[in-house]
């Protein structure tokens, strides 16, 4: 009886998981490019808050947008890998 | 980084210092539970019966209920290898949220849970990140590192922020679950001292066991993907 109760509840708890991850993962990964960026600027250039800034900030938006896609994805085709 | 240490009250609970380390009420609750959960496996362990007791047969449906858990995401086969890290991570989670429904917690001297601090959650997500880099490495090879300049070298930063944001998001999930119940539970604790806080006691129950399965069943997608074959 455990076994088979626990086949779709862990599918349920990996979609579970993955989907309340999406607004955390999106603002993270902004929050990761732009301080990635601050750092070598710092360290490369020399000064805050310029063009490593904008690139990685950027990076980081699209880092976002394609870490959810790729959880929507994982989450919709299901679970049990075998 | 001062603005967070003065929020979580770091600062002001510093109880002693070891090698001139602070050690904090976060700290001393978890080595308490770091005692219980050691316990608990040491007298469990020490005589297995073939009719099991109370406390064993209540060991024997958690282990099989989370190794059954665990083998829906992982597949039964990765689930065996990686489980006792998973499960040991599943329980001290468990724990920690749990330790904050007791009455006293958060208010005592050292005794705060401590996943309601951020430096602690981090830490456990460090842990999940490089676990989910090994296993990636020494499941596939070398074939693992070159998924991070795959469709093109290009895309290495983004990669390299992707992986970065698991941890980072893994441990602000959990933190801010969990300190924010508190901080919820303390505040109707000082508006009404008596009974209105029962009811988030028990959302906390329910909570804490939401978020250490979600915390450990994020950790288990991390580690299948990292080891899937095919990508």
């Amino acid at each position: 009886m455990v076994k088979k109760k626990n086949r779709p509840a862990a599918a349920a708890w990996r979609v579970l998981g993955l989907m309340t991850n999406v607004g955390i993962t999106l603002a993270a990964a902004v929050l990761i490019g732009y301080y990635m960026g601050h750092y070598l600027d710092k360290w490369l250039l020399h000064r805050t808050d310029s063009w490593f800034t904008i690139v990685f900030a950027l990076f980081g938006i699209a880092a976002g947008f394609r870490a959810v896609f790729r959880m929507l994805n994982q989450s919709l085709d299901g679970g049990g890998k075998e | 980084m001062k603005g967070v240490r003065e929020v979580e009250g770091h600062t002001s609970d510093i109880l002693f210092k070891i090698f001139g380390l602070p050690v904090t009420s976060h700290v001393t609750t978890m080595w308490a539970i770091m005692a219980v959960l050691f316990i608990l496996g040491l007298v469990v362990s020490r005589n297995l019966q073939k009719v099991p007791g109370r406390l064993q047969s209540l060991a024997e449906f958690t282990i099989e209920g989370l190794l059954n858990f665990f083998g829906g995401i992982l597949g039964p086969e990765k689930a065996r290898r990686y489980f006792p890290f998973l499960a040991t991570f599943f329980l001290f989670i468990l724990f920690s949220n749990w330790s904050g429904i007791f009455p006293g917690a958060g208010h005592l001297k050292g005794f705060k849970p401590p996943t309601s601090t951020w430096s602690v959650t981090i830490g456990l997500a460090i842990v999940v990140f490089v676990l989910v880099q090994v296993a990636g490495i020494r499941e596939k090879g070398l074939g693992y590192l070159a998924h991070f300049i795959k469709p093109i070298p290009l895309l290495l930063p983004l990669n390299i922020i992707e992986e970065l944001v698991k941890p980072l998001s893994l441990s602000l999930r959990l933190y801010g679950n969990i300190f924010g119940e508190e901080t919820v539970a303390a505040v109707l604790f000082s508006l009404a001292p008596y009974f209105s806080p029962i009811p988030m006691q028990i959302l906390g129950i329910l909570f804490g066991f939401i978020q250490a399965l979600v915390f450990t069943t994020l950790a288990a997608i991390y580690i299948s993907t990292a080891t899937a074959e095919g990508h």
